[in-house]
């Protein structure tokens, strides 16, 4: 694990200097000034602990304040001048660890920092940057973007399943060569819209397919992108489809593991969840509709929680289902 | 385009967290707009006027309104950071309008109509349309309108995001 200790005492290093030692950890120091700078990169594995002995009172209140609303990564704070007088507040705001002016002058340990990353302040709801245990057996993050995956090593990703509605109506009305454009002009907005979020096509097979996400154990961000694609699918159809004719489609979501290999590579492929995730989307989903399965609904935005309401079980999952607009 | 009760925000609320929150909204007027060539002509912190000019101008200030309205709501469920929702109201009307590059010189009875339709006859969170815009619009969007009863012989159309269950 990755601790990042934020302080501008120039003694920091010997008070962290048993943390150090550990095989299990790697410390990195910086000045409070590159806080905010340095969270936007920080990996969400990261621990960081913050020194506010050279704060005033209203720095450290707006220092906290800000943390309170950190969801990038779990923290604890270094108050060696015992400055905070209700410490019970941090927990409540988000902390996971306060090292006070005792624990301080002993020495930060290896084993406080294990504790200190086991635990779920309770005032922060599950699911947000602090959980810190994945519930998915067998759980191998395959990080938040594509650059640590390597063909033929399996990881857990997220899973999505989208496939045109109607597909017969479609076939007897517009005939093979419409399909196929209105498949393409479908596909390639598909991929203009999962891209950002580090979505790839990984399989497809006439009007549907198989779109990966890495997962980095933390936040589904294709959540928000599917949910997006529900709710605008009027104006999708208007935009991008080019026919001008209202089209239909559903979607499920799943987080599970596979082995990945490049597209095109993928005709050996044994997996449940990739399994899951066809049966999910091609038996179980209903046109027009989004699905998802418990696991993503954990992993999902807080307040976009409510807006998926329980569909009842498949395959041993439980199903949710976005409550769809007009 | 405008924000509802941004004086009450004002008032309620530090000013560094308004005016980030504004700032937000801008960002999500301007991704709605600026893909679709549409140009914010005019900005006040709470609202403004945005022009959309090249061919399907009417198609493309409706699909970025609509898109405004979407976006808006996916905010104030996972973005906004004030402890109510943020609302605005938007009007759509297409009229001739003499160009000057400072917004100020410009007199325009196409203006002053959308504003007015904006501030007299939109709800929150609902986006007005004249007639001559909805005469204009795809029929895949033009469907998703329904009238706005003004109790005048002008009539509107309106757009309101709505869900199955309300």
């Amino acid at each position: 694990m990755k601790i990042i200790v934020f302080s501008d005492r120039g003694t920091i290093k010997t008070n962290f200097a048993g943390v150090k030692r550990s095989k299990n950890f790697t410390v990195e120091y910086h000045s409070c000034i590159e806080l905010k700078k340095k969270l936007k990169s920080t990996d969400k594995n990261t621990f960081i602990y913050i020194d506010i002995s050279r704060h005033d009172d209203q720095e450290r209140n707006k220092l906290l304040k800000y943390l309170s609303r950190l969801e990038s990564c779990r923290y604890g704070i270094v108050d060696p001048e015992g400055a905070v007088k209700d410490t019970a507040l941090l927990f409540f705001g988000g902390a996971s660890d306060y090292i006070g002016r005792e624990v301080f002058k002993e020495g930060i340990t290896a084993v406080r920092i294990n504790k200190a990353a086991a635990f779920l302040a309770p005032g922060q709801p599950p699911g947000t940057g602090a959980r810190w245990l994945p519930e998915i057996k067998n759980f191998i993050p395959s990080g938040p973007n594509w650059s640590g995956i390597k063909s033929g090593q399996e990881y857990t990703f997220c899973l999505m399943y989208v496939e045109l509605d109607n597909r017969e109506a479609l076939r007897k009305n517009l005939g093979e060569e419409l399909i196929t454009a209105v498949i393409n002009s479908f596909r390639g907005y598909l991929q203009k819209s999962i891209s950002p979020i580090n979505g790839k096509v990984w399989m497809w097979d006439g009007f549907g397919g198989l779109i990966l996400f890495p997962f980095d154990g933390e936040k589904c961000n294709a959540v928000l992108a599917c949910f997006r694609l529900i709710l605008n699918r009027k104006m999708v159809c208007v935009e991008n489809l080019t026919f001008n004719t209202l089209f239909s489609y559903h979607i499920a979501l799943h987080i599970g593991n596979t082995i990945y290999k490049s597209k095109g590579n993928t005709g050996t492929l044994v997996s449940d969840s990739i399994n899951s995730i066809f049966h999910l989307g091609k038996k179980f989903t209903k046109p027009g509709n989004f699905y998802i399965t418990k696991e993503v609904f954990k992993h999902s935005p807080e307040g976009l929680k409510k807006r998926f309401l329980p569909a009842g079980h498949f395959d041993g999952f439980e199903i949710m289902r976005m409550i769809l607009p007009h | 385009m405008d924000i509802v009760g941004s004086s009450v925000l004002v008032r309620k609320y530090p000013a560094e967290l308004v005016q980030s929150t504004y700032a937000d909204i801008r960002t999500i007027v301007q991704n709605a707009v600026e893909k679709r060539n549409g140009r914010i002509w005019n900005w006040e912190g709470d609202g403004g006027l945005i022009a959309f000019y090249f061919a399907q101008k009417n198609n493309s200030a409706a699909l970025s309104a609509i898109e405004i309205v979407h976006e808006l709501y996916i905010y104030n469920l996972i973005g906004h950071r004030l402890d109510e929702l943020l609302r605005v109201r938007m009007a759509v009307h297409s009229g001739q309008c003499k160009f000057r590059h400072n917004f100020g010189d410009i007199k325009s009875d196409t203006i002053n109509k959308v504003s007015e339709i904006e501030s007299k006859y939109t709800k929150p969170n609902n986006v007005t349309f004249s007639t001559n815009v909805y005469h204009m619009l795809d029929p895949i969007i033009a469907e998703q309108l329904v009238p706005v009863k003004t109790g005048k012989n002008s009539s509107f159309f309106k757009y309101e995001l709505k869900w199955e269950t309300e």
